[in-house]
């Protein structure tokens, strides 16, 4: 996988910041402000409620910053369809009691860099940082998590193909596999897509297979 | 009218590696306290104590702890990025307030710091301007092996690749080093369009000195053929040099001792009178001497020295400096300067090339310039699929 590039400017992007009420951000909003974001601090209406994670984050236009001395949910909203301890967009962890259960919440919301309470301006640029960047690097990993799965799951239709080419060609494991290969980079698809789509023109290709299979389960 | 009694600490290396440079910080410092203590309008009495780190970093935060022991809450000091950052958790936790006078890489805006140097979008920007309009895109970065250099060069690599540029080579040299030929021979031979140059000291001395005989040897001129640029060249430095590479330099800055106005002739004038032995007039001076009429004119209007007072009165405030008008930004707590570019002369002064046509709002973190993204060496145009 190609490493993704490096983002070293947020300029525009908005800073989502969910926080108890009354407290004092100024140090990290002022922060935010400087260095081209724009603060949108949500504070709890009342305070003795449970945190609701909003809805509407998107990955390239905000950032959240979540208190983790809140009462938080252990998910985010099952609307962003995320997989476990992945965040909407990049997000960062306001620690203030460093307790693991804390720790723990805020890891399973997928925060990806912490800031110390209270807040010190010199710190702030350093956690958006590495929660963009770490953020872009878990996107391009899930995606490739996404591809080989996917690869893994249209596997069959390659065994299958390479079945079929040896019966009807008579040629070997290795051959039917490299003329698979070539015919599908020909096509720019990757092998497992050209396969199933081979098979699925060609059902009576794969006919000999339900005969071989039961064979085998005769035996 | 009663003048506030105020105790200014001068935290200035005068000695040591970098002892040029930080000796026209303090003078243009203790030039500012006197013409303070000296104008019976100022409301402001400084009484400076100055102590001496030689240059050493562990020196930095014992001399601040002996400041803030005799009661001193505003210490006007540092040159390198490294000592600010070695004495800005003692100035947080004593609730004391750093003026910093120096041109420096960004990056930062400490709460308890108001910063009179220039910001990058003060030098390096407008300097890449300059140097893709009058010479090319391409460019050989030399640096001092620490934050300024690898900074400096990376704003570069930056700009010029926005710009379709290249940088062809990127070599750094630790702090003093003067062993250059191996890095002379490489530029004459990747010819580049210019020389960015973000070495420091003796380092930088040498390098003009080498590249300049290096050129004479081979019958190059290297003023026109291998510019060289910097955003630290000062005049005392050209001195430094010495005769032969001195002049033809291109350097970025807020501030040359030969500006015109009547303003500047004063400012020059009386740095002279006073410190007649040098280090001659440079930016830095011009940046520190900011710093402290800064604070007088804060303090003055807080009327009080409490530092809250002070950073709320300095935000917006105000100075007719040697280089023109010069606004504490309430933002970020930087200074906004007017960039200008100067040629080096033989006589160890700068002809001014360029100057923005009005006070730059500056702009530490390169928000409004910066690329979102870093920059990325071409990619190949094939790239091998699986």
């Amino acid at each position: 996988m190609r490493t993704p590039r490096v983002t070293q400017n947020f300029r525009d992007r908005t800073a989502v910041i969910l926080t108890p009420g009354g407290r004092s951000l100024d140090a990290l909003e002022t922060t935010l402000r400087r260095l081209g974001l724009t603060p949108e601090p949500r504070p709890l209406t009342v305070p003795q409620q449970g945190l609701e994670l909003p809805e509407n984050l998107l990955p390239e236009q905000h950032i959240v910053l979540i208190d983790g001395d809140l009462s938080l949910p252990p998910v985010w909203p099952e609307s962003y369809g995320l997989a476990d301890a992945m965040a909407p967009c990049p997000t960062i962890g306001l620690v203030g009691i460093e307790a693991p259960s804390r720790l723990k919440a805020l890891f399973q919301l997928g925060a990806l860099s912490l800031l110390p309470k209270p807040i010190h301006s010199g710190s702030v640029y350093s956690a958006l940082f590495l929660a963009v960047n770490e953020f872009s690097r878990m996107n391009g990993l899930q995606g490739k998590l996404d591809d080989l799965t996917e690869r893994r799951r249209k596997r069959i239709h390659v065994i299958r193909a390479v079945a079929a080419l040896m019966r009807q060609q008579g040629l070997t494991e290795d051959a039917a596999y490299d003329v698979l290969r070539k015919d599908s980079m020909r096509a720019r698809v990757s092998i497992e897509d050209h396969c199933e789509i081979l098979m699925r023109a060609r059902p009576e290709g794969d006919a000999g297979r339900q005969l071989s299979h039961k064979r085998c389960q005769t035996r | 009218m009663n003048k506030i009694e105020l105790p200014i600490g001068l935290l200035f290396s005068d000695t040591g590696s970098y002892g040029t440079v930080a000796h026209t910080l303090l003078n243009g410092a203790r030039l500012a306290c006197a013409e303070v203590n000296a104008d019976p309008a100022s409301g402001v009495t400084f009484e400076p104590f100055h102590i001496d780190p030689q240059g050493d970093l562990q020196n930095y935060a014992p001399a601040v702890q002996q400041m803030l022991d005799r009661g001193i809450r505003h210490i006007c000091g540092c040159y390198t990025s490294s000592s600010r950052k070695e004495v800005i958790p003692l100035i947080e936790k004593h609730d004391a307030l750093l003026w910093y006078p120096t041109h420096y890489e960004g990056f930062e805006s400490a709460t308890n710091v108001v910063y009179t140097g220039a910001a990058p979008n003060h030098h390096i920007s407008p300097l890449i301007d300059f140097l893709c309009a009058r010479f090319g895109h391409s460019a050989y970065c030399i640096g001092s092996n620490y934050i300024w250099g690898w900074e400096s060069n990376r704003v570069m690599r930056d700009g010029l690749q926005k710009r379709g540029g290249e940088v062809l080579a990127e070599r750094y040299l630790p702090v003093g080093e003067t062993a250059l030929d191996d890095i002379i021979s490489e530029i004459l031979e990747l010819k580049p369009d210019f020389v960015f140059n973000a070495l420091i000291g003796d380092s930088s001395y040498a390098f003009f000195r080498a590249f300049r005989t290096a050129c004479i040897d081979r019958g190059i001129d290297q003023v026109t053929r291998f510019p060289i640029a910097s955003c630290n060249l000062s005049e005392p430095e050209l001195q430094a040099i010495g005769p032969v590479g001195a002049d033809g330099q291109i350097s970025s800055s807020v501030y040359f001792a030969s500006l015109p106005g009547a303003r500047n002739a004063r400012f020059v004038a009386a740095y002279r009178e006073r410190f007649p032995d040098g280090p001659a007039v440079s930016a830095e001076a011009e940046a520190a001497y900011i710093s402290v009429h800064m604070l007088a004119k804060a303090v003055a209007q807080a009327g009080t020295a409490e530092v809250a007072a002070v950073q709320d009165a300095v935000a917006g405030q105000v100075f007719d400096a040697p280089q023109g008008r010069v606004t504490i930004d309430p933002e970020t707590f930087h200074a906004e300067l007017t960039p200008r570019i100067g040629l080096s002369r033989s006589d160890f002064e700068f002809e001014i090339l360029v100057e923005a046509a009005r006070p730059v709002t500056p702009d530490p973190y390169l928000v409004a310039s910066a690329t979102k993204l870093e920059t990325v060496q071409r990619h190949p145009r094939m790239r091998i699929v699986s």
